[in-house]
């Protein structure tokens, strides 16, 4: 089934982390319950994609402390912002007639 | 851990990325406050200093230091909400345009009010409808609402008006300008915003 979109990237063709590049595309940076109330993600599948993505460095994730509890803030980096755009131009692709 | 999902269609993909964008979209916030504020109590000081000028007060300026002092406390207390809220949600690149852009007002602001203090109020007062409308130009351009670049430009006419009329008549124009820019645009503002569209 995924035959036609086999050489699309597939860390981005992934429902959950697809959601979340595109929210950290809109805003500067996002903290982590932002993206779980977007994406409607479990916590715990959420942090294993942001994991993802910040090792294949397209995003950063900042953890700080607010008073007693903590922050953890995600901004999409220029190699995410790339990564994005061809994977939109490759959908793009696959969308005209014939392509 | 993979997530179990189900097989993902280009077209599936880019209404995903369609609704996310415009989900985080929905979510700025509401930017009519500190217009609402500032329009009500400029006006408010600006025509009781006309009123007070009137009947020969001797301090009819007093409404301004308590109003505008009044409305630096009430900023100050939104915006340190307002930034809390963007560190435990979102920050978005027009939030800080907005954030620097005021603040550069607020700056020169000052030194109008400097001015006027030092060399008299009759010139200081034209400029200060010009900031006004510089601001409100600029934020009506950063949020796409046409009421305020209307509004900002309208201060420009009152301005150049006020250069040439009389100190009563440039409290009328102060009045004038901050109901075209601030509160007429303000209302309007927060009507939409309640309305849940974005803007």
């Amino acid at each position: 089934m995924a035959a036609p979109f086999s050489d699309l990237d597939p860390l981005l063709h992934s429902q959950l982390r697809l959601a979340v590049m595109s929210l950290l595309l809109s805003v500067r940076e996002a903290e982590f319950n932002f993206l779980k109330e977007k994406t409607g993600a479990t916590a715990g599948n959420l942090s294993v994609q942001l994991g993802k993505l910040k090792e294949a460095n397209y995003l950063t994730v900042t953890r700080e402390m607010n008073g007693s509890y903590p922050l953890t803030r995600c901004a999409i980096t220029p190699v995410g912002v790339a990564a994005f755009e061809k994977y939109v131009a490759d959908l793009q692709r696959y969308l005209k007639p014939g392509g | 851990m993979e997530p179990l999902e189900k097989p993902f269609s280009a077209p599936d993909s880019l209404r995903l990325i369609q609704q996310m964008i415009q989900s985080a979209k929905q979510d700025l916030s509401d930017n009519s406050f500190n217009l609402l504020l500032w329009g009500w109590l400029v006006l408010a000081a600006a025509l009781t200093h006309y009123g007070l000028l009137a009947l020969n007060y001797d301090k009819p300026w007093v409404a301004w230091p308590l109003l505008m002092g009044l409305g630096t406390v009430a900023s100050f207390v939104d915006g340190a909400r307002r930034a809390r809220r963007e560190r435990e949600r979102a920050r978005t690149a027009q939030g800080d345009f907005m954030t620097y852009l005021w603040a550069g007002f607020g700056v020169l602001m000052v030194m109008l009010i400097g001015m006027g203090a030092a060399s008299g109020w009759r010139l200081a007062y034209p400029l200060i409808i010009a900031l006004y409308g510089l601001s409100t130009f600029a934020t009506g351009g950063a949020l796409r609402f046409r009421p305020l670049i209307w509004g900002g430009a309208a201060c420009w006419l009152l301005a150049t008006v006020a250069f040439r009329v009389d100190f009563k008549a440039q409290l009328l124009l102060i009045a004038a300008a901050v109901l075209v820019a601030y509160i007429v645009p303000g209302h309007l503002l927060r009507n939409q915003y309640r309305r849940g569209r974005t803007v």
